[in-house]
């Protein structure tokens, strides 16, 4: 059914885009007639459902929520000994850090850690729970083992489980982490 | 192919025109001495292509001014919808018609932002400086709410409204409003000559906070505070119930604002142009030392062991007045305050 819907859905977008090119075609030529960009609209929210159903989302894209004047969602997150975007790691105390995101934004998140060569030391997944609500506030740790010597790494923070994670760049977060023995 | 940046939410100035005249109003441009920039819909049509182009980003807002006033708002919202955007507006709502906002539901619009800054007709045009506003405004948040387009109405809170909050928010739950940003006044724009008229003291800042945060635990309707105020001002942990947000100085965890002439600046609060998206790469602006400016705290914060929670209030604020960032944000000194541990 689901799939039927799917080709059903495919078939009709191809029609509609052609259509949609049609009409933008007229709006230019037209000098934005109207009664062209009324047209136009329409066809494209058309479009817009219709990818939206191919894509199996019946929603209409995210709504939003808030920062400053505006809606977004921010998640906060913080880090032990963290100042100004600096983790400070004494192993002397401990070798672990605790972690804190409010305003998640994902069910999961995985950590890196990258040596001065990009080389990565740690690549694991911290939380991972589809049945938490993102309202809830998580904590994790993170464990600096010995086999970490100490250093200057990067710290990054992932909104996916580890293995998700297509490249090292597509971090939501990112600190330098500093670990002395 | 030169890889895109990719920066997470654009608020994108569509126009500088307005049809009202709020006496808050933080729009740099309204600034004495200031004039507003006309712009065309083949100015937005260009500086929005341009920026779907360069910037991998995920959400767009849409504000002004006013954005109903502007040309085309519809079409340049629907090229980028069909480029995967999500898409809020911000709007005072006695602009948009019924037809335009369901157009903008077609298009999958996420939400619609207006104010709401009293329950009395009076004390709202007060503060928006134009006789009927209120009812109109009303009007949208009505059809948009009946209409299941999502809603959420800003007060901002000022001498003229604060001590009404708790009337206010009733007023909003009573519409349908589920969520209500409170604003604090910010200094800036039109908002400079009316300081003295607008800015409430500390006590009633407080006070209001206690009121929303109250409120919210008794109903379903959701408020946060979110512009971000120093917390030698407001101290989170006093409202913990409530979202109080704070702005990142960090390039990809704050939306930039670009105007319809592909200006970018550091939010829609700062009047400094970074740098233009037609002479410069997007690269060189989020990495200039005007930019690495805002990660230094101010002067006054210098020794304050809240600065990694708080971030020192509206840094924009300052600019405003014609300061630089090493200023504190001026509600600090506005609201006399004395700054405890540093």
């Amino acid at each position: 059914m689901e799939l039927e819907r799917k080709i059903v859905a495919g078939i009709l977008m191809c029609g509609v885009v052609a259509v949609f090119v049609v009409v933008s075609v007229l709006v230019k030529l037209t000098g934005r007639n109207p009664f062209f960009v009324k047209k136009k609209l329409a066809v494209g929210a058309l479009l817009l459902s219709l990818s939206a159903i191919m894509s199996g989302c019946k929603g209409s894209g995210p709504g939003g929520i808030v920062s400053c004047y505006i809606p977004a969602l921010e998640e906060r997150v913080t880090i032990d000994g963290i100042r100004n975007g600096q983790i400070f790691l004494n192993r002397k105390v401990t070798d672990t850090l605790h972690c804190i995101i409010t305003e998640r934004l994902s069910c999961h998140y995985s950590v890196i850690i990258m040596d001065s060569l990009n080389t990565v030391v740690k690549n694991e997944t911290v939380f991972s729970d589809t049945s938490s609500s993102l309202d809830d506030t998580i904590i994790f740790s993170i464990v600096c083992e010995k086999g970490i010597t100490q250093g200057t790494y990067s710290l990054r923070l992932y909104n996916q489980v580890a293995d998700s994670v297509k490249s090292v760049d597509d971090y939501r977060f990112i600190y330098t982490l500093k670990i002395v023995d | 192919m030169r890889q895109k940046i990719a920066l997470r939410h654009i608020i994108y100035e569509v126009t500088q025109e307005c049809n009202l005249s709020c006496l808050y109003c933080y729009n740099y441009w309204r600034r004495e001495n200031e004039q507003v920039r006309m712009a065309h819909f083949r100015d937005n049509k260009r500086t929005i292509h341009q920026l779907l182009k360069i910037i991998d980003f995920d959400h767009i807002t849409f504000t002004g001014g006013e954005p109903f006033c502007a040309d085309g708002l519809s079409e340049l919202i629907l090229d980028c919808r069909l480029k995967g955007k999500s898409v809020n507006v911000i709007s005072n709502g006695t602009k948009g018609s019924v037809e335009e906002y369901a157009t903008l539901k077609k298009l999958g619009v996420g939400l619609l932002e207006f104010p709401l800054h009293s329950e009395h007709a009076s004390l709202h045009e007060t503060m928006t400086a134009v006789p009927g506003s209120f009812e109109k405004v009303v009007e949208s948040i009505r059809y948009c709410i009946r209409s299941g387009i999502e809603v959420c109405t800003v007060v901002v809170l000022t001498k003229v409204n604060i001590d009404h909050l708790e009337a206010t928010l009733a007023f909003a739950q009573s519409l349908g409003v589920k969520h209500m940003m409170l604003a604090r006044f910010n200094v800036g724009g039109r908002g400079i000559a009316n300081v003295n008229h607008l800015m409430p003291s500390k006590e009633q800042l407080k006070s209001a906070f206690t009121v929303a945060h109250e409120y919210l635990k008794k109903s379903s309707l959701h408020i946060s505070a979110n512009v971000c105020l120093p917390e030698c001002i407001i101290r989170p942990e006093d409202y913990p119930a409530m979202y109080i947000s704070r702005c990142s100085s960090d390039v990809n965890r704050r939306p930039i604002t670009v105007n319809s002439f592909g200006d970018i600046r550091m939010c829609n609060h700062s009047p400094v142009t970074v740098g233009s998206i037609w002479d410069s790469s997007i690269d060189s602006i989020i990495n200039s030392k005007y930019i690495e400016q805002w990660h230094q705290r101010p002067d006054h914060c210098s020794n304050c062991v809240r600065w990694d929670t708080c971030g020192g209030g509206c840094r924009a604020a300052s600019e405003q007045l014609g300061y630089s960032l090493w200023q504190v944000d001026p509600i600090v000194t506005a609201m006399n305050t004395v700054l405890e541990n540093g």
